[in-house]
């Protein structure tokens, strides 16, 4: 990682509290909220002025296309693209002393237009030696390679199976707790969370919605000698999806219409089990890494508990297995992802068919439980090169086989990752 | 025929080897006493211990460039590849920080000839008073 160092002067210093104290005066304005952000920014500015900030970075710039006319896939489709997986992040540390540091992780994503957003903002405090407190926003520690999902250079993927990483979301606001220890000729390490999940558009199924996951409660705890590191997760989070909010014309309507009948039936029990409002969801993920000499195995399982909602439960698992060669490496990695209902009309022995109205509703019931449900079986062929000290040039072949819907999607996808 | 062509080829390479590598010697201020061994080393440098085996807090110092390959092929069994692998998946998770980089061996060694807290690591034949050799490499 190259390291610069940015101080500021005095006088940018002086200049900060200046305009620190114009902001005050300016608060009850009905330009509150903007100098309320300035007041943040120059206070913090202020605050950097006494120490170093280290910048740090990485970045993906990939492109991907499907083979065939009407494959749409992970965002990609037949024409070539080059940025639904691209992504660009500079990282901000400084160390502010007793043990006390700030990061920003700032992070433009292609999928998202490349807006700005923060995807790690917050302040750690080392209690000892081995034991570290985060607060504010972090990742919430749920798969193997959870922490650092998003930068490529530090696996042999362009992205870890995207069949099996497939929460809803990966960054929550709270309180983490990293205790990391050497145990005889083993190193562990513990990582708690607790906090909260607010996106204003999470994607779910077809679209996005302002979901909220309160109570993120969980930990991982990974156990690495040498060669060998085994790792176990666990959370809960109280779920709220108002599928209501859902725009006409998607699945998640359809899902939405579907509860508002169930409410006026004497089946109504349907609708609260279809809605997701403060429902309980766990998740839970075993995962081992090989690192022997050339060689690299790892593998994972995953379960995801969503049956107090209308979706699915998720369980997944792959196995991949990587061979160094100098600076090239090539891996191959197989797996599956299975979503299954329960369904909710033989569960609660709604007579179907009647010749009734109530006929339309458990049929649709039937139906969308039926698409939801997924089968897929995946393999991935990929090479990773690094042909430079900080970029490494990766390819990669995927194929999709699903077995529900009766179709196999086959991605390409090339591209440059680095960390600087 | 083939057979004494491959061990020419092999011995060929150990001497080439052998000219190009220099000895790295791992070094700490001279009042540091403890008994240092390579695993402690690697732990030091790969961040999972941050402390010398006496207790006192240690702060690994690096270097890049060529012996910092090497230090890391030798005492840590990766490429520089591999760890910058290694780090990036630390520094942005808030789990550490990488060892600061000394510009040279003499930099190297005036940092921790001035810092019982540091260890680094120069080329065997910069070794002087001013530091101790723990370890060669």
């Amino acid at each position: 990682m190259i390291r610069y160092q940015a101080n500021l002067s005095q006088n940018q210093s002086r200049l900060v509290h200046a305009t620190d104290k114009r902001c005050y005066s300016l608060v009850m304005g009905h330009s509150m909220k903007k100098s309320i952000i300035a007041t943040a920014l120059a206070s913090v500015l202020a605050f950097s002025a006494q120490a170093d900030i280290n910048f740090s970075g990485f970045a993906t710039v990939v492109g991907g296309k499907t083979s065939g006319d009407d494959q749409v896939f992970r965002g990609y489709d037949n024409e070539f693209d080059l940025s639904t997986g691209s992504l660009f992040a500079i990282q901000a540390n400084s160390d502010l002393g007793d043990g006390l540091s700030a990061t920003v992780q700032m992070m433009a994503r292609g999928s998202d237009d490349w807006d700005p957003e923060f995807a790690w903002a917050y302040l750690s405090y080392d209690a000892t030696e081995d034991w570290r407190l985060l607060f504010g926003r972090q990742r919430a520690p749920m798969y193997l390679y959870s922490d650092y999902l998003d930068v490529s250079y530090a696996y042999h993927w362009l992205r870890p199976p995207q069949a099996v990483y497939d929460a809803p979301f990966d960054t929550f606001d709270g309180i983490g707790s990293i205790y990391s220890t050497t145990v005889g000729d083993s190193f562990v390490t513990w990582h708690m969370i607790y906090g909260i999940n607010d996106d204003k558009d999470t994607p779910i199924n077809d679209t996005t919605l302002d979901t909220k996951f309160s109570d993120l409660f969980g930990g991982s705890l990974t156990w690495n000698y040498d060669w060998l590191t085994l790792r176990g997760a666990y959370f809960q989070a109280n779920a709220y999806i108002p599928l209501n909010e859902a725009p006409a014309g998607t699945a998640v309507s359809q899902i939405a219409a579907l509860q508002a009948g169930w409410a006026t039936t004497p089946y109504a029990v349907i609708a609260d089990e279809i809605g997701i409002d403060d429902d309980k969801i766990t998740f839970a993920e075993f995962g081992m890494q090989i690192d022997y000499n050339d060689w690299v195995i790892v593998g994972e399982i995953t379960k995801l508990d969503l049956s107090k909602t209308i979706f699915p439960d998720q369980d997944s698992w792959y196995v991949s297995v990587g061979k160094r060669m100098d600076s090239v490496m090539l891996h191959a990695t197989y797996g599956n992802n299975k979503d299954s209902s329960e369904f909710l009309v033989p569960k609660y022995n709604v007579p179907f068919p009647t010749g009734t109205a109530l006929d339309a509703l458990a049929g649709g019931t039937q139906l969308v439980q039926n698409t939801l449900d997924v089968d897929e079986d995946f393999y991935t062929l990929g090479i990773r090169w690094d042909f430079h000290p900080s970029v490494a040039f990766k390819a990669e072949f995927t194929n999709t086989e699903d077995d529900v819907l009766g179709k196999d999607v086959k991605l390409f996808q090339i591209g440059l990752v680095s960390v600087f | 025929m083939k057979t004494q062509i491959k061990a020419l080829a092999i011995a060929t390479s150990l001497l080439f080897s052998a000219s190009v590598l220099a000895e790295i010697a791992i070094i700490v201020h001279p009042s540091n006493g403890d008994t240092i061994t390579q695993d402690d080393i690697s732990k030091l440098f790969l961040g999972k211990d941050k402390s010398f085996p006496g207790g006192a807090p240690a702060v690994p110092i690096n270097q890049g460039g060529a012996i910092g390959d090497e230090f890391n092929e030798k005492a840590l069994n990766k490429s520089s590849t591999q760890m910058k692998a290694y780090w990036s998946k630390l520094v942005f998770t808030g789990k550490g920080t990488p060892p600061k980089d000394a510009a040279s061996d003499e930099e190297a060694k005036a940092l921790v000839a001035g810092n019982p807290n540091l260890i680094g690591y120069i080329d065997a034949s910069k070794v002087d008073g001013s530091v101790k050799v723990v370890l060669k490499l």
